[in-house]
C-alpha cells in the first residue's frame, strides 16, 4: 500500500468511526497516529504525539476561544440577554413574523458578544423558541429561526472560528473580525426579509400574534436592555481603541460582563459556577476536536492526499470561479457530516494552497469559508446548531421538524453566499477603511 | 468495582474544579496586564503564563468529566436507528477505541514530562521561564480520561445498553 | 532512491524556507541525478515551531530546520554563543562562522550529539531593526515604548532605555502595532514587507538591535544520517553550500529592498540619533565584559570563556577571508564555503559514530 492509499484509507475507516458514534476527535486522532505508524514506524507515531498536544494547546492566540466561550456563558447564566429579546420584541410587534424577526435580532446582538455559532444558538433557544410556540409559530419557523440565526454567532465578530482560519492562514484576526461584520448583518437583513414574506404569504406560520402593547410598556422595556450593548460596546471599542487585542478581548469581556451582571443583582455563586463549568466543559469538547484534527492534518499531509487533492481541482482549471465553485461544493457536502471547527482544520491544508496559488484575497476567502461553515451547521444528518437546540426545548420539536424549519435558511445563506462572493467589498471594504 | 467508579467521578471532578480556577486566573491575568498598560506597565509573563498555565490547564484537565458525559462531540443519527445489542456493541468499539487513544497519549505525554522535568525545560522569552511543570496536566488529563472511559465501559456492560 | 522529509516551519516564501529549504531540495534531487529526495514541508502543517527538534529526534521528519532560542534548555552551548548576537551586525560572516564553527568546536559536536541531531549547516538573520508607529530615534522618543523584542539581551538593553520590552507571537505583531498596545516591533528588515508592516508602523529606525544564528539550519536525525552512503552525504554538503551562499546573499538583500520599498510607500526610514547608537555601544561593552559570566553561570558551561572566544575568532577569521572577493558573487562564496567548511569534513565519518 502506497502512503496515498494508506491517507485515502484513513478518510474512510475515519468517516466509519465517526458514523458509528465514535467521538470525532478520537476517532480522528487514532486512526491518524495509527495511520501515520503504518506509513512510516511506529517511533514516528509516538515521535507525533509527543510533538503535538502541548505545543499545540500552549499558543496565546488560542487563549481567544475559551476566554469569548465564557464570556458567553456567563451573559447567558445571569440572564443579561432576556432584556434586549423582551423590548426588540415590544417594537417589532406589528412587523408579520414580528417574534422571528425579533430573534434573528437578538441573535445578530448576541452573536457580537459570543465567540460560537452554537452557544448563540443554546442561548437564544432557551429565550426565543419557547415564547414563539406560545404564540402559536410554525414549530419549524420557531426553531429554524434559531438555529440558523445562531450562525451569525461565527460571522459577526468575536469569532472563534476566524480566530482559528486567522492563526492556520496567518492572516490578521483583527481584520478578518472587521470583514466578517457587514457579511454577518446582511446574512441577518436576509433571514428577517425571508421571514417577513413568507409570514405574510402563510400568515399561520406566525400564530396569533396577539400583543399589542402601549408606548408605555415599551419604554419600561428598554430600561434593561442596556446589558448587551454595553458588553458588545466595551469589547469592540477596546479593540477598536487600542486598548487591548481581540486575543484579549474575550477576558475583558468576562470581566465586563461579571461586572454588569453584579450591578444587576444576578451574578449569584450558582450562575458563576455554571458558568465556568460550561465553558471549561465546552472547550475542551471543541479543543480535543481540534487535537484530532491536527493528527489528522498531519496524518493526510504525509500521505499526500491533499496534494493530489488540489492537482485534481486544478487540474480542470485554475480559474478562480472554478477554484471557489469546487470549494464551496466541497464544504456543503463535508459540512453535512463533519463539524465546523474539525472541518475548518480538515480541510485549511488541502485548500489554501490552491487559493494562494489562484491569488485570492486571505480575508475574502476566509469569510466565504466561514459562511459554507455555517451552512453545515443546520444542514441534516450532522447539524450541531440543530442538535443544540433540539438538545435545549426536549420533546417540544423533533429534529426532522427542525431541519425542515431550517431549508428556507440555508436557501436565504446560499444568496448571501453568492453576494459575497460577487462583492468582495462587503468583506474588504471595513478592513480597508481600518487601514487608513 | 464501585468504588474504583466513585473514585474516578472523584477525579473528574478535582480535575473540573482546577481547570475552572485555571479560567479564573486566565481572566484575570489577561486582565490585569491590560490595565498595567494603560498605565505604562506590564504584568511581566503573561504571555508565557497564560499559554502554557492557565491555558494547558483550562483546556486539558476537564477531559476526564466531557468523556465521563459525554459532551465528546460524537454523530448519534445512525446508530439511533439500530437495535439495543448493536448500539452497545459500537458503544464498547469506541470506549476501547478511546481507551487506547487515551492510553497512548498518557503513556507518552508521561514519559515527556517526565524527561523534561529532568532537564527542567525552559522556554526562551525575555527571560527564561520553565514550562516543565505545565507539562504534568497531560498525563494527568489522559490518565484520568481512560479512567473515565474504562468506568462507562463497565456501567454500559453491566446495565447491557450503550451510554 | 532515498525518499526523506525536509521541514522548515517558515513559510515557504520566508527566505529561511525559500533558500534552505524550497529552492534546495530541487537543488539536491538534481545534483544526486534523483537518487536523494527530499520531500520538503513548510509551515506548521507537520510540526509545532517549537517542536522540530523533538522531530528531528523521532525521526518525524530527517532534517528539519530549528532556533536554538525555542528550546534553550536543550542546547545551552548553542544559546551561549547567541548572546553574542547583539554585537553583530554583518549577518554574511556570521552565517559562515557559525556554520564552521558549530560543525568543529568540541563542545558544540557534543551538545548536538547530545540533543540528537546531525548539524549540517547554519543561518544567520540579518539585523533586527525597530519598525514604530512614531518615530524612536534618540533616548527620548524610545522612553515609554512598547516594543517587540526577540531575546533576553535586547530586553536588558531595552529596560535600561526605559522602553518597555513585550514578548507577543509574530501573528500578533500586525495588529498590535496596528491598534497600539506595541509602539514599536523589532524584526529582520524583510518583514517589513513579507509582514506586510509598513502599513501599520510607518517608522523604521535602522538600528541594529541583534542578530539570530543559533541551531541548525539543517539539523539531521542521526540514524537517517548514518544510513546514507558517503556519496549521498557528500551531495547533501555541497548542496548545502550553495544554499548557504544563497541565503547570505539574499537575506541581507531582500531586507535592504524591502526598506526602499517601504519608503517609496510613503514610510519614513530613520538613522539613528547619536545617543542611542551610543547607548547601545555603551550596553554592548558592558555586556561583553560580562559575557564569559553569562555563559558560565546562565548557561552553565564549564569552559564558557573558550567557547566565546573561539566564536568570535572564527567571526574574526570570516570577516577577513570575505575581504578579498565580492559578496555578491554566488559562485565565489559558494566555493569560498566549500574549501573552508565543507571539504574539511570526511563524509565517511562527519556526524556518524
Ligand atoms: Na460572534
Ligand atoms: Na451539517
Amino acid at each position: 500500500m502506497s502512503n496515498f492509499d494508506i491517507g485515502v484509507a484513513g478518510i474512510v475507516v475515519a468517516l466509519v468511526l465517526v458514523a458509528v458514534r465514535v467521538p470525532i476527535g478520537i476517532a480522528l486522532g487514532s486512526v491518524s497516529i495509527v495511520g501515520i505508524g503504518v506509513m512510516t514506524s511506529p517511533r514516528v507515531a509516538w515521535g507525533m504525539i509527543s510533538a503535538t498536544p502541548f505545543d499545540f494547546v500552549g499558543q496565546w492566540e488560542l487563549t481567544a476561544a475559551p476566554m469569548f466561550l465564557l464570556m458567553g456563558y456567563i451573559c447567558t447564566e445571569t440572564n443579561l440577554t432576556q432584556g434586549l429579546f423582551h423590548a426588540i420584541r415590544l417594537f417589532l410587534w406589528r412587523l408579520p413574523g414580528g417574534l422571528a424577526v425579533s430573534s434573528v435580532g437578538a441573535c445578530a446582538f448576541f452573536a457580537a458578544a459570543s465567540g460560537s455559532s452554537v452557544a448563540t444558538a443554546a442561548a437564544l433557544s432557551r429565550i426565543a423558541v419557547p415564547e414563539m410556540l406560545k404564540r402559536g409559530y410554525d414549530k419549524g419557523l420557531a426553531t429554524g429561526t434559531i438555529a440558523a440565526s445562531g450562525t451569525l454567532g461565527s460571522l459577526i465578530p468575536p469569532s472563534v472560528l476566524l480566530v482559528l482560519y486567522g492563526v492556520y492562514a496567518q492572516v490578521s484576526v483583527g481584520q478578518l473580525f472587521m470583514a466578517g461584520f457587514i457579511p454577518g448583518l446582511i446574512s441577518a437583513l436576509i433571514y428577517a426579509m425571508m421571514i417577513i414574506v413568507r409570514v405574510k404569504i402563510t400568515p399561520t406560520l406566525a400564530g396569533e400574534d396577539d400583543i399589542r402593547p402601549s408606548w408605555g410598556e415599551r419604554f419600561a422595556a428598554l430600561k434593561d436592555v442596556w446589558p448587551l450593548p454595553v458588553l458588545i460596546v466595551s469589547v469592540l471599542g477596546g479593540i477598536f481603541l487600542g486598548y487591548f487585542s481581540p486575543t484579549e478581548a474575550g477576558a475583558i469581556g468576562t470581566v465586563v460582563a461579571c461586572l454588569i451582571a453584579a450591578l444587576r443583582g444576578s451574578l449569584t455563586w450558582t450562575a458563576f459556577r455554571d458558568a465556568l463549568v460550561k465553558a471549561a466543559a465546552s472547550t475542551t469538547g471543541i479543543f480535543i476536536i481540534l487535537i484530532g484534527s491536527v493528527f489528522f492534518t498531519r496524518f493526510l499531509a504525509m500521505s499526500r492526499v491533499p496534494k493530489e487533492f488540489s492537482d485534481l481541482i486544478l487540474g480542470v482549471s485554475t480559474d478562480s470561479w472554478w477554484i471557489l465553485f469546487a470549494v464551496s461544493v466541497i464544504y456543503i457536502v463535508l459540512g453535512m457530516f463533519i463539524d465546523s471547527i474539525g472541518l475548518l482544520l480538515l480541510t485549511l491544508p488541502l485548500l489554501l494552497p490552491l487559493v494562494k496559488g489562484a491569488g485570492l484575497d486571505l480575508v475574502w476567502f476566509g469569510i466565504i469559508v466561514i459562511k459554507l461553515l455555517e451552512i453545515g451547521l443546520v444542514t441534516p444528518p450532522i447539524g450541531l446548531n440543530v442538535y443544540v437546540i433540539k438538545g435545549a426545548l426536549g420533546n417540544l420539536v423533533t429534529l426532522p421538524q427542525v431541519f425542515k424549519g431550517v431549508g428556507w435558511f440555508v436557501a436565504m445563506d446560499i444568496l448571501t453566499l453568492i453576494l459575497i462572493i460577487l462583492l468582495p467589498g462587503l468583506s474588504l471594504w471595513l478592513p480597508s477603511i481600518m487601514l487608513n | 468495582m464501585n468504588g474504583f467508579v466513585r473514585f474516578s467521578m472523584w477525579v473528574d471532578r478535582v480535575l473540573l474544579a482546577v481547570a475552572c480556577i485555571a479560567l479564573v486566573a486566565m481572566t484575570l491575568h489577561i486582565t490585569a496586564d491590560v490595565i498595567a498598560r494603560a498605565f505604562h506597565q506590564q504584568v511581566v509573563g503573561t504571555l508565557e503564563t497564560v499559554s502554557y498555565y492557565h491555558m494547558v490547564v483550562a483546556v486539558l484537565l476537564p477531559l476526564a468529566f466531557v468523556e465521563r458525559n459525554h459532551e465528546n462531540i460524537r454523530v448519534d443519527v445512525l446508530v439511533q436507528l439500530l437495535p439495543g445489542p448493536v448500539q452497545l456493541g459500537f458503544y464498547v468499539l469506541a470506549c476501547v477505541i478511546g481507551f487506547a487513544f487515551f492510553g497512548a497519549l498518557a503513556w507518552q505525554s508521561g514519559l515527556d514530562a517526565y524527561k523534561s522535568t529532568v532537564r527542567a525545560e525552559t522556554i526562551m522569552s525575555n527571560f527564561l521561564f520553565y514550562i516543565w511543570p505545565a507539562r504534568w496536566a497531560l498525563p494527568l488529563a489522559f490518565g484520568a480520561t481512560c479512567l473515565a472511559t474504562l468506568a462507562n465501559l463497565m456501567k454500559a456492560v453491566g446495565e447491557r445498553r450503550a451510554l | 532512491q532515498t525518499e526523506f522529509i525536509a521541514n522548515s516551519f517558515y513559510n515557504a516564501e520566508h527566505p529561511l524556507s525559500k533558500y534552505t529549504y524550497v529552492d534546495w531540495g530541487p537543488a539536491v534531487e538534481k545534483a544526486s541525478g534523483g537518487d536523494l529526495v527530499p520531500d520538503i514541508y513548510t509551515g506548521t502543517v507537520l510540526l509545532a515551531p517549537r517542536a522540530t527538534l523533538q522531530g528531528i529526534r523521532d525521526n518525524v521528519v530527517q532534517v528539519g530546520h530549528h532556533p536554538a532560542v525555542y528550546t534553550p534548555s536543550e542546547m545551552p552551548v548553542a544559546m551561549a554563543v547567541q548572546e553574542l548576537g547583539f554585537f553583530y551586525s554583518d549577518a554574511l560572516p556570521v552565517l559562515l562562522a557559525v556554520t564552521d564553527w558549530s560543525m568543529n568546536n568540541p563542545t558544540q559536536l557534543a551538545e548536538w550529539k547530545d540533543t540528537g541531531v546531525v548539524y549540517l549547516g547554519g543561518y544567520s538573520t540579518p539585523p533586527y531593526i525597530l519598525f514604530c508607529r512614531e518615530p524612536v530615534t534618540n533616548l527620548e522618543e524610545i522612553k515609554g515604548k512598547r516594543i517587540r523584542t526577540a531575546g533576553s539581551t535586547v530586553s536588558e538593553w531595552v529596560e535600561e532605555v526605559g522602553g518597555i520590552p513585550v514578548n507577543v507571537p509574530s501573528s500578533e505583531m500586525y495588529s498590535g502595532l496596528d491598534r497600539g498596545t506595541l509602539d514599536c516591533a523589532s524584526n529582520a528588515g524583510s518583514d517589513l514587507i513579507e509582514r506586510s508592516i509598513w502599513e501599520v508602523a510607518p517608522h523604521t529606525t535602522t538600528l541594529s538591535t541583534g542578530m539570530y544564528y543559533s541551531g541548525p539550519a539543517w539539523g539531521y536525525n542521526p540514524d537517517f544520517w548514518a544510513s546514507l552512503t558517503p556519496e549521498q552525504r557528500k551531495i547533501l554538503m555541497t548542496t548545502t553550500a550553495r544554499a548557504i551562499a544563497q541565503l547570505g546573499i539574499n537575506y541581507t538583500k531582500r531586507a535592504n529592498e524591502a526598506l526602499d520599498e517601504a519608503a517609496a510607500k510613503g514610510n519614513t526610514i530613520h538613522e539613528p540619533g547619536e545617543d542611542l547608537v551610543a547607548s547601545v555601544k555603551a550596553f554592548q561593552e558592558k555586556s561583553l565584559a560580562n559575557i564569559y559570566t553569562t555563559a558560565e553561570e546562565k548557561y552553565g558551561l564549564e569552559n564558557g570563556k573558550e567557547v566565546i572566544d573561539s566564536f568570535r575568532a572564527t567571526v574574526d577569521k570570516y570577516n577577513g577571508l570575505l575581504e578579498g572577493i565580492d559578496r555578491n558573487d554566488e559562485d565565489a562564496l559558494t566555493e569560498l564555503i566549500e574549501t573552508e567548511i565543507y571539504d574539511k569534513l570526511d563524509p565517511a565519518t562527519y556526524g556518524v559514530d
